[in-house]
């Protein structure tokens, strides 16, 4: 085992939460991002590794001051410790996702309120004025997949996309890191097609770093890693049939 | 498309160098009998399927069957367009 014991900063009141360990090949990566009187947490991850994460968390705010947690969609490896975090968040604890998960969430117990991002125009505004943007990335690899993009930081919280299967994991990514996100996609992604819709849709953001869920962080060449899943053939068991 | 079996040999041996890292990487495709040059690139000459099978094989049983998912769909692409034959794990 390979624990990484300490938060790490990746920008200003924005900290990586996460999780490593050798034997996995998909390794959480949990975000919290606080500013003033809101705190987001971003997909805390599965039950196994909640007291990690956990920890964690409490290394750099108080979990009860955590009144958002934002989900991309409903995978386990995502969010099932969501209804062990609202033992310890807010009471006013809102999860942030699209409605179609929101559908599917409550059947990890969770008991929090929905805010629905597509019904309320894309995107949450903080009690500061900053803005998260939600960038509705359908398909990949659930039908109300979106990314978050932080428009202060401009850094952009990708969910699955972008993730790498990898065994030798770093934090941030290094130059084999490409092969390791192509593994995860071409077996987590259902067409090159739709991954192409999405990556045009980043192509028009400013973006400083790409925070996914798995894998490593990307903080330079973002336009080739965008390139790279443009271009990506994946969909196997339709190409195998 | 002019594909050879060196090519999916390679294709393989990077995959894996994000997959379970350099160092590993190059270990296995000794144990497997296969040379590499200093920037990874297969010197092996005219590999063939006996080869890609025990490189496929090697890996699997160092480091489990998610090195052959993280690789199997690319080389069964690349494997179409030559029209070359494939070991059983990478079918």
């Amino acid at each position: 085992m390979d624990h990484q014991l300490q938060p790490v900063e990746i920008a200003p009141n924005i900290h990586w939460v996460g999780y490593a360990e050798e034997w996995a090949g998909l390794h959480c990566n949990p975000y919290i991002i606080e500013d003033g009187e809101d705190v987001i947490l971003i997909e805390p991850g599965s039950i196994p590794h909640f007291s990690s994460v956990a920890r964690m968390v409490s290394q750099v705010v108080n979990p009860a001051r955590i009144n958002y947690i934002l989900v991309s969609h409903q995978d386990p490896d995502l969010c099932a410790s969501i209804p062990r975090f609202e033992e310890i968040v807010s009471p006013d604890l809102q999860i942030v996702t699209h409605s179609r998960a929101a559908v599917l969430l409550p059947h990890y117990g969770i008991k929090a309120p929905y805010y629905n991002i597509d019904t309320n125009d894309w995107k949450l505004t903080l009690k500061s004025g900053r803005e998260l943007k939600f960038i509705f990335t359908p398909y990949m690899h659930f039908p109300g997949s979106f990314m978050t993009y932080d428009t202060k930081s401009k850094i952009l919280f990708s969910g699955d996309v972008f993730g790498g299967l990898s065994f030798d994991w770093s934090l941030f990514a290094n130059e084999f890191y490409p092969e390791a996100m192509k593994a995860f996609h071409e077996n987590y992604m259902p067409s090159r097609a739709i991954l192409e819709h999405s990556m045009n849709k980043l192509r028009k953001l400013d973006i400083t770093m790409i925070a996914p869920q798995h894998g490593s962080i990307i903080n330079k060449d973002i336009g080739k890693y965008i390139d790279t899943l443009a271009n990506l053939e994946c969909g196997d068991y339709l190409f195998v049939d | 498309m002019d594909v050879t079996y060196k090519d999916l040999l390679q294709l393989i041996i990077q995959r894996e160098m994000g997959i379970i890292g350099v160092e590993k990487t190059i270990d296995v495709v000794k144990k497997a009998g296969l040379t590499l040059d200093s920037e990874g690139k297969l010197t092996t000459p005219k590999p063939n399927k006996a080869d890609l099978e025990r490189l496929i094989q090697a890996f699997h049983d160092d480091y489990g069957p998610v090195t052959v998912m993280g690789c199997k769909i690319a080389v069964l692409r690349l494997a179409r367009q030559g029209n070359l034959e494939l070991p059983k794990l990478l079918q």
